[in-house]
């Protein structure tokens, strides 16, 4: 997504990682574990003009 | 949080709080992708006021009418818009910020996505999102795998 964000033109993107969240199903959880899947905020802008 | 009906609340699937970055402010205009029950928009109708408007995209009717009434109940103007968040039935450089709330992942057009952000946004607006995003390609069980898209 982060690449995907710049290459559509938007600057300034940063993410950080949501602490705290997990998938409510326990199978869930292992799949996600197993992938690497986290939740992240991303912020970006759109250049002035 | 406390003021929002319980009905946003209970239907609430997001996955973090996009609010605090996205810094909304009195007047401006925020549009909110995939907004469902409606809790992220009524937060953001909240902050953008009277003086603002509170916009939310979803194709789901009965998302978009469930977050009409949690509207009502809470005493907050939101306009409820029926569209895709690959196509934002939204003009040009209309939209001071977007946010969006664990629903980017579902879409098989990101890139798309990315590109309708980049065109509704003003010069200098901002988006604040919060998502998920795997390390690793996911095999094709796990994306056939409805249980998992929603748990």
């Amino acid at each position: 997504m982060f690449r995907l964000m710049e290459e559509s033109g938007l600057t300034k993107v940063r993410s950080a990682v949501v602490a705290g969240f997990e998938f409510r199903e326990a199978s869930t959880r292992n799949a996600a574990e197993a992938y690497g899947v986290k939740a992240v905020m991303m912020t970006a802008r759109k250049p002035e003009a | 949080m406390d003021r929002m009906p319980e009905g946003a609340v209970a239907s609430f699937a997001g996955v973090g709080n996009p609010h605090p970055r996205a810094a909304l402010q009195p007047g401006e205009t925020v549009l909110d992708l995939g907004s469902g029950a409606g809790l992220d928009l009524l937060i953001a109708a909240e902050r953008v006021g009277p003086g603002g408007r509170a916009i939310g995209v979803d194709t789901n009717p009965v998302m978009r009418a469930r977050a009409a009434a949690n509207a009502k109940a809470a005493g907050l103007e939101v306009e409820l818009v029926d569209g895709a968040i690959e196509a934002l039935p939204v003009p040009d450089g209309s939209v001071d910020a977007v946010i969006s709330n664990g629903v980017i992942n579902l879409s098989f057009r990101k890139r798309r996505v990315f590109e309708e952000i980049h065109r509704v946004l003003r010069p200098g607006g901002r988006l604040s999102i919060t998502d998920i995003v795997s390390a690793k390609q996911l095999s094709q069980s796990i994306v056939n795998d409805p249980k998992l898209w929603a748990s």
